[in-house]
């Protein structure tokens, strides 16, 4: 009787969850996806609060709302992130399950992503970005947007005006019906970052204005969905993103006027299946990526434009609610020019990714998975990842949980072809990571611990040789030892106020533990720009039609010489943000305030790249809504 | 229920309020184990020019004293109170000043030789590279990317004029009022009438042409790299009167890149570096078949050769990390290593 029941709560499950991403019955702790996604033992951060951040880029968002490491030169300048430890490079970043790092430099720039152009963020620490492809040595984000099939009309006209010459518009419009749906936004950003800063590099530490330092971003998005019937689910989703940035000099250095433009022409096309038990889930890509720095005082002009074509194809089929199986398979071409490389170089990607997960009745499960690309026609090593979860309590609320991964990362195209200087024969970054996990999750109030361990072999690093020439070489292996703590609670406060908190802290040991160079000195020290302790909060109170947040981080100091020398000292950064809302039928209108570096800290993320101190910002936002009953 | 989340507000504005209270004074790189005091300066001290990282404005001087052995890093900021800036490229002395050229800052920082401090700083330049003295008020620079050398007022210490060059400007070297110039993206020479600023020769050697030095008879000696894999390098023995090439040495090996020809204090032995240290008489027929100094698998970036015939070489390591300075006697045994700032290149000794 028992099972019939729950056989019947798996199969409304299914059918409700052909419209959405993912969708979880927390009474049986089922999760039906029509794609692929980290299994239950792996760990998922689902960042918080993107809506609060909608005119942000993607380094401003995960810097304030996770814990983990941003390192940015400055307001909208290169930005990248270090996950557990390891390279920008080696975190993956996705767009609708889409790897859109650069295939020439191996990362992407989190400045050049507006949070106006996704729905949802994920990061998949660790083991957990397996799932999405390889090369997630610290972890992979999943960046991705959905449609509300509900929705009639949704249109907003957004305002911000702030210091140092700040503008942004975004402007969206959602319309459909039960069928069919499309959404639109428009975004435009700019600012001067003319602000003030205490100029260390000078005798007696003059205040001086930023130079050189003006952003013009702008982007478009389109998406149409379709859903002819409950089974079959068809988008079509495309941006457009153009960053074009001055590039202010490191402190002490004349500005010598060098810019940079980043397009990216994104764009796919899917579709969703789901029959029964068994989902497919397809999806064609194309993007395009160029980039063009320019320093007309030293006559530099590189430019380098990348062509990427991907198809993947997802199979679940779950057996029953106990036992799961899923398949990908995924090929893909790279094809770049670059002023840096002496001919057009085309890598090609195949993929074939097979999991299985089985969970007993009544409170364990686990997976076991397996990855194998061929790139170039080469056989890449095998990725095999495997993962346990227990409940603890018969009510589901604790559980415990761990995985391991091997994984790896293929050399850029950059490490590789680079003129003169790239290496051919470079080995691909190995990476080994295993992870615990104690969990707890209870209607308004989840907290998590999870200490981890990951080992790098084969760290690739530019070195000068002999003949002066700059190349990459697997030089070290690099060790990680870690702990990160987050916890998340609502509480209500009173009938009309309700306070939202959630807040994590990472400690992580990242060391040189062994390398290839003769009297490395480095060797057992931790690596530069990895913060041992990083920490964040978030506060955010609702009243009536008032709405106040404060987010505090604090990022702990970082070397930045292998031998821990010298050092950044540590900053802890506060912003407030205050809004209220009026609310007419279908119409609302939001007007708010946020203050930025609260406490005026004088501070420098990357060593002479400085930060604007206190500073502010307007903002205006009109919605019209309406939905489907 | 209630109770609870008051207070649990409470201990948040308390945390609040703390956070507000925090004070740090620190802003930018520290490094707490570099500050010194009381820098002595000894009669015969020896700097270390260390480039540091390309837009990280982590350049330095350290100070190493070879009769007590003490060692000071970052010896400019601990005096003038201001880091030294973005990739430090040469230190020259002229006149009882040092002229510490600052590569990616576009300027020269101009020290007392006797107490280290900032006397003066030269602007607006473009990549400069090396300083040479003409007299006591004039000064070429060599340039990286300006292809121009920047000709200097020593008296407002300015820049006042330029002579084209067509392209990058390495080492110079002022022989009877005459300024020898390496292009290094080139196979030439040029000769520049230190009086006039006109270019009147062009000597023609290998590809690369980086370092020249003066011996004991007055002759110029020019090492050229060969370029990356595109000629043999060589060594060329220049005279200076006509401008002929009176001897050559080439580098049997294409991918060898011989570079920092140095000579010892009295102008009768060379020194230069190619897979370690190498050493030869300026009256030698040939290149020598063996390194005296072996790299070890290390890779030497800069060499320097003190007035007590002292052989001072530097390894970079990763090029992130403190560098190591390894000090030999005239005879290639080893006598002190020492770390000192990032990507040590260049050696002045007072």
């Amino acid at each position: 009787m028992s099972a019939l029941r729950n056989n019947c709560l798996f199969l409304i499950c299914l059918i409700a969850s052909v419209n959405c991403f993912a969708q979880e019955d927390t009474l049986k702790q089922v999760v039906v996806t029509t794609t692929i996604i980290p299994a239950p033992p792996y760990k998922v951060i689902k960042v918080q609060n993107i809506e609060a951040h909608v005119t942000d880029n993607l380094a401003d968002l995960l810097s304030k709302e996770t814990p983990i490491y941003t390192k940015s030169s400055g307001p909208g300048g290169l930005s990248t992130i270090s996950i557990r430890g390891a390279g920008a490079s080696h975190t993956q970043l996705y767009w609708n399950g889409i790897s859109i790092n650069s295939p020439t430099l191996g990362q992407l720039d989190l400045a050049t992503l507006p949070v106006a152009f996704i729905d949802e963020a994920e990061i998949h620490l660790g083991a957990s970005s397996v799932v999405d492809g390889s090369g997630g040595l610290g972890g992979a984000i999943q960046l991705n947007t959905s449609a509300n099939y509900k929705n009639k009309l949704n249109a907003t006209f957004r305002k911000e005006l702030g210091s140092f010459g700040i503008d942004k518009t975004l402007f969206s419009i959602n319309v459909g019906n039960k069928k069919f749906q499309s959404k639109t936004s428009l975004f435009r950003k700019s600012s001067s970052n003319d602000f003030k800063y205490i100029d260390i590099s000078q005798e007696n530490s003059p205040i001086s204005a930023r130079e050189n330092a003006e952003i013009i971003q702008y982007g478009i998005k389109q998406e149409f969905y379709f859903a002819p019937n409950k089974e079959n689910h068809f988008a079509i989703k495309s941006n457009y993103i153009d960053s074009y940035r001055q590039i202010p000099s490191a402190l002490g250095i004349e500005t010598k006027g060098e810019h940079q433009t980043d397009k990216a022409l994104r764009l796919m096309g899917e579709w969703r299946h789901g029959k029964k038990k068994t989902f497919q889930h397809l999806r064609l890509a194309f993007i395009k990526d160029e980039l063009n720095y320019l320093d007309t005082s030293l006559s530099i002009n590189s430019l380098i434009s990348v062509d990427s074509y991907n198809a993947t194809y997802n199979f679940n089929h779950y057996f029953n609610y106990l036992l799961k199986i899923s398949a990908q398979v995924n090929a893909g071409t790279d094809i770049a020019n670059s002023t840096g490389f002496e001919s057009q170089e085309q890598r090609n990607r195949q993929s074939v990714f097979l999991q299985f997960e089985q969970k007993s009745n009544w409170g364990y499960q686990y997976n076991i998975a397996v990855r194998q690309e061929v790139i170039n026609g080469k056989l890449t090593p095998v990725i095999p990842t495997i993962g346990v979860k227990y409940f603890l309590t018969k009510n589901h609320h604790f559980a415990i949980n761990a995985n391991a991964a091997r994984n790896y990362k293929a050399p850029s195209l950059n490490e590789l072809y680079w003129n003169p200087g790239g290496n051919t024969d470079l080995l691909p970054e190995i990476g080994f990571t295993a992870e615990m996990g104690l969990t707890y999750k209870y209607k308004k109030l989840s907290f998590g611990i999870s200490p981890y361990y990951s080992l790098i072999n084969n760290w690739i690093q530019w070195l000068p040789q002999e003949s002066g020439i700059w190349t990459p070489i697997n030089v070290k292996q690099v060790e990680n030892k870690g702990i990160e703590l987050n916890i998340k609670k609502v509480f209500k406060v009173s009938n009309q106020a309700k306070l939202y908190l959630h807040s994590g802290y990472n400690y992580v040991n990242s060391i040189n533990k062994s390398s290839i160079l003769i009297s490395d000195n480095s060797i057992g020290k931790q690596l530069i720009y990895v913060p041992k302790h990083t920490f964040n909060i978030v506060a955010k109170l609702e009243f009536k039609k008032w709405s106040f947040a404060y987010n505090q981080t604090v990022t702990g100091k970082v070397f930045i010489d292998a031998t821990n020398t010298t050092y950044m000292p540590y900053y802890a950064p506060a912003d407030i943000n205050i809004s209220y809302s009026l609310k007419k039928d279908m119409k609302s209108t939001k007007i708010g305030l946020k203050v930025s570096n609260l406490y005026n800290e004088d501070y420098q993320i990357m060593a002479n790249r400085p930060l604007p101190g206190r500073w502010f910002l307007l903002f205006l936002k009109v919605n019209l809504n309406a939905t489907h009953e | 229920m209630q109770h609870m989340s008051k207070s649990s507000s409470y201990i948040f504005l308390v945390f609040v309020l703390g956070f507000a209270s925090c004070k740090k004074q620190e802003i930018g790189p520290q490094c707490p184990t570099c500050v010194d005091e009381n820098i002595t300066v000894k009669y015969d001290d020896v700097l270390i020019g260390c480039e540091g990282n390309f837009g990280w404005g982590n350049a330095s001087i350290s100070l190493y004293n070879p009769t007590d052995t003490s060692i000071t890093n970052t010896v400019f900021q601990n005096i003038n109170g201001y880091a030294l800036g973005d990739v430090l490229q040469s230190i020259t002395e002229y006149n009882g000043k040092l002229f510490v050229v600052v590569n990616n800052a576009g300027n020269i920082e101009i020290l007392d030789t006797a107490t280290y401090q900032k006397m003066a700083t030269i602007n607006g330049l473009t990549s400069p590279r090396y300083f040479c003295g003409i007299n006591n008020s004039k000064a070429y620079v060599s340039d990286l990317f300006s292809n121009q050398i920047a000709i200097l007022d020593l008296g407002s210490n300015s820049v006042i004029d330029s002579i084209n060059t067509g392209g990058w400007t390495e080492e110079m070297l002022l022989v009877n009022g005459k300024v020898y110039v390496c292009r290094p993206d080139t196979n030439f020479i040029l000769q520049i009438n230190a009086t006039t600023n006109i270019i009147e020769d062009t000597i023609v050697v290998a590809k690369g042409p980086s370092s020249l030095v003066l011996d004991s008879d007055n002759n110029l000696w020019a090492l050229s790299s060969g370029g990356i894999n595109e000629e043999q390098g060589e060594l060329n023995n220049i005279d200076p009167t006509t401008n002929n090439i009176s001897q050559t040495m080439v580098f049997g090996d294409i991918s060898n890149s011989p570079n920092n020809l140095k000579i010892s204090p009295d102008g009768e032995t060379m020194y230069y570096l190619n897979n370690g240290v190498n050493q030869l008489s300026i009256y030698a027929s040939s290149l020598p078949t063996a390194s005296i100094i072996n790299q070890n698998g290390a890779l030497f970036y800069g060499l320097g050769i003190s007035p007590t015939n002292d052989i001072y070489v530097s390894d970079a390591v990763d090029y992130v990390q403190s560098g190591i300075v390894y000090r030999y006697d005239s005879s290639a045994a080893l006598m002190h290593q020492f770390s000192v700032g990032i990507i040590p290149q260049g050696f002045w000794f007072k």
